[in-house]
């Protein structure tokens, strides 16, 4: 047996015109924090929704422990999801809620109310079982999904945005409260979200998705220090991306000019460079490549804006005591190994 | 100084004593202890105790009600039914119209219709006919009532269900039918009320046997306006009360769960 708990192979899935998902392949491992990141409509619910059983693909393979999950009926799939909406039952209280999907297996009375008080416990609800979902928080209605989701101990929880309805301060305790309660109850989560930083601070690994396609899948340190292609890199942090010319020892920017450097792209081919806010020192030049057209001063750091004679717009973060005035001429340094280039 | 008059204002009071005042003068003239119901004669409970000995109206209100009873059970189970198919569907706007249509189909028309088609089948006609006929326009109303309530639930609630491992039953009765509850009650009051008043349709494709009250007034009318028919027209407005007002208690408790 392998040690990937799911796999993906080749799925496809389209809605008359709309492609959903476009030859899909993923790995997950065994007690993973997955993230499927993307923007809105870009497919993650649909996938999601595969492997939780709602839709069916039109071609590819799901795997769970190298056995065909798309076979198993939904209500018997290893499998819980945590739905965008939450999805509570109204008209039953926290309780009943998550013991939901204890009722539908053939645990006793008694395991059943064992079991969903251990998991009221370990979730932080005590205080909230008699209540019905509209007398709780957004928050607290958040647990109470998880909880129930959980309860069936799934092989693979899938959790659909389960934070975007929160306010930010809630969002980070959530954020943390997640991880521990992945760790604690040793289930592998996929989890989706639209929300970078989010991804970034609960991953173990990211598949990036753009318009029903795969972009990249990696870790989130990866994901930064090496994208592999434009999308990735604009889409994960903040990152100035600019148009050149490839030369055969690196590339040639009308407003930088030549910037050693190896690749293997070959010569005289358009490409597009990646260079990240943090990467750039700014020194005064009379005649400098840039000219400072705005500076922000944000805490630690000073946001400088600095407009190229190519007219293309730089960003670049800059100490806060340093002596940039906006107006004034700068030249651009950048050590070569921080650029990415594709 | 003249006062300014708000003519809309008046325009509303005259309409409201013009809607109620008929019905206040059937529920006055019921305690009238005369024998003709136009000359008061003094106040009293007369005609009350004297309409229990009525066999003929005692039987037909049996009647009614028993119509009214089953036709409410039907109209119930197959107009959610149907909500809960063209729900499903995703049904489109002629499918959900021709489901309602009913509702709104002059009630001559459906009438002649009915009475048309059971003597084709040769269906006797009886009670069981005037089940039916209320059933086929209460179904109308009540997939009007449940449609509007179903449109309202988030359809991942009952996924949520499956996905927790539930079957198709349990998820009906345990998580869908809770959320229709209110629909359900108000479409069960109404039903009930349309069903025991109504007289058009149960006139066409009622037997000569089985009459049922609003038509045993409707004979009795022919004679004049009678006692007892203030007494009957009061006893049937006290029912539609309490069957709206407990509607409304329920709905509130189970809209509030
Ligand atoms: N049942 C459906 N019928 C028709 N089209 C659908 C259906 N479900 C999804 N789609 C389409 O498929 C595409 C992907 O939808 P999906 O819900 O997977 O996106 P998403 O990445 O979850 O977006 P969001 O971040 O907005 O939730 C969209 O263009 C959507 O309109
Ligand atoms: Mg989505």
């Amino acid at each position: 047996m392998s040690q990937d708990l799911l796999k993906i192979r080749n799925l496809t899935k389209k809605f008359g015109s709309i492609t959903a998902l476009n030859n899909v392949s993923l790995e997950i491992k065994n007690n993973e924090m997955f993230a499927l990141l993307g923007p809105s409509g870009c497919g993650k619910t649909t996938l999601l929704r595969i492997i939780a059983g709602f839709e069916y693909p039109d071609s590819g393979q799901v795997l769970m422990n190298d056995s065909d999950l798309l076979s198993i009926p939904t209500r018997t799939r290893p499998v819980n999801l945590m739905f965008q909406s939450y999805a509570l039952f109204p008209h039953m209280d926290v309780f009943s809620n998550i013991s939901y999907g204890l009722t539908n297996t053939s645990l006793t009375k008694e395991e059943i109310k064992n079991q969903t008080n251990e998991i009221i416990e370990k979730i932080g609800l005590g205080e909230h079982v008699k209540k019905k979902p509209n007398q709780l928080s957004g928050g607290q209605q958040q647990r109470v999904a998880l909880a129930r989701a959980i309860a069936r101990k799934p092989k693979i929880l899938l959790l659909d945005e389960p934070l975007s309805a929160l306010d930010k301060k809630i969002r980070q305790e959530m954020q943390i409260e997640l991880k521990r309660i992945q760790h604690d109850f040793g289930i592998t989560f996929i989890i989706v979200t639209h929300d970078q930083d989010e991804a970034i601070s609960l991953a173990n690994r990211i598949a990036v998705f753009d318009k029903g396609e795969i972009k990249q899948i990696s870790t989130p340190q990866e994901l930064y220090e090496n994208p592999t292609n434009e999308f990735v890199a604009d889409f994960i942090g903040e990152g100035n991306i600019l148009k050149a010319t490839s030369t055969s020892s690196g590339f040639e920017h009308p407003g930088l000019g030549t910037v050693n450097f190896s690749h293997s792209i070959g010569a005289g081919k358009p490409v597009t460079v990646l260079i990240r806010p943090e990467s750039i020192n700014l020194t005064p030049a009379s005649n400098g490549a840039g000219q400072i057209t705005d500076a922000v001063f944000a805490g630690s750091k000073k946001n400088i804006t600095v407009k190229l004679t190519t007219n293309e717009i730089v960003r670049v973060y800059a100490d806060k005591s340093a002596n940039l005035e906006v107006g004034s001429h700068v030249n651009l340094l950048f050590n070569p190994q921080d650029v990415r280039v594709f | 100084m003249l006062k300014k008059i708000n003519l809309s204002a008046v325009i509303t009071v005259i309409v409201l004593i013009f809607l109620y005042l008929p019905i206040m003068a059937v529920v006055g003239l019921s305690f009238n202890t005369s024998s003709n119901s136009l000359i008061w004669k003094g106040f009293g409970f007369d005609w009350y105790k004297n309409i229990w000995s009525n066999e003929p109206i005692m039987s037909s209100f049996q009647r009614t009600i028993f119509v009214a009873l089953v036709t409410t059970f039907f109209s119930l189970l197959i107009g959610t039914t149907i909500s809960i198919g063209l729900n499903k569907m995703k049904a489109g706007g002629f499918l959900r119209t021709f489901s309602t249509a009913p509702a709104i189909v002059p009630d001559l028309v459906l009438a002649i219709g009915l009475l048309t088609t059971f003597s084709t089948i040769s269906m006797s006609l009886n009670l069981s006919t005037v089940i039916i006929s209320h059933t086929v326009f209460c179904t109308a109303f009540v997939v009007a009532i449940v449609l509007a309530r179903i449109g309202l639930m988030d359809p991942s609630i009952e996924e949520a269900s499956t996905d927790l491992g539930a079957g198709a039953l349990k998820t009906l009765f345990k998580v869908t039918i809770p959320q229709l509850m209110p629909a359900l009650i108000a479409g069960a009051v109404l039903s009930f009320t349309l069903s025991m008043d109504e007289f058009v349709i149960a006139f066409f494709t009622n037997g000569p046997e089985t009459p049922t009250l609003p038509m045993v007034i409707y004979s009795m009318i022919r004679f004049g306006v009678t006692p007892e028919i203030n007494v009957l027209g009061t006893l049937l407005l006290v029912i539609s009360f309490v069957g709206v007002i407990f509607a409304q208690r329920i709905g509130k408790v189970a809209d509030s769960i």
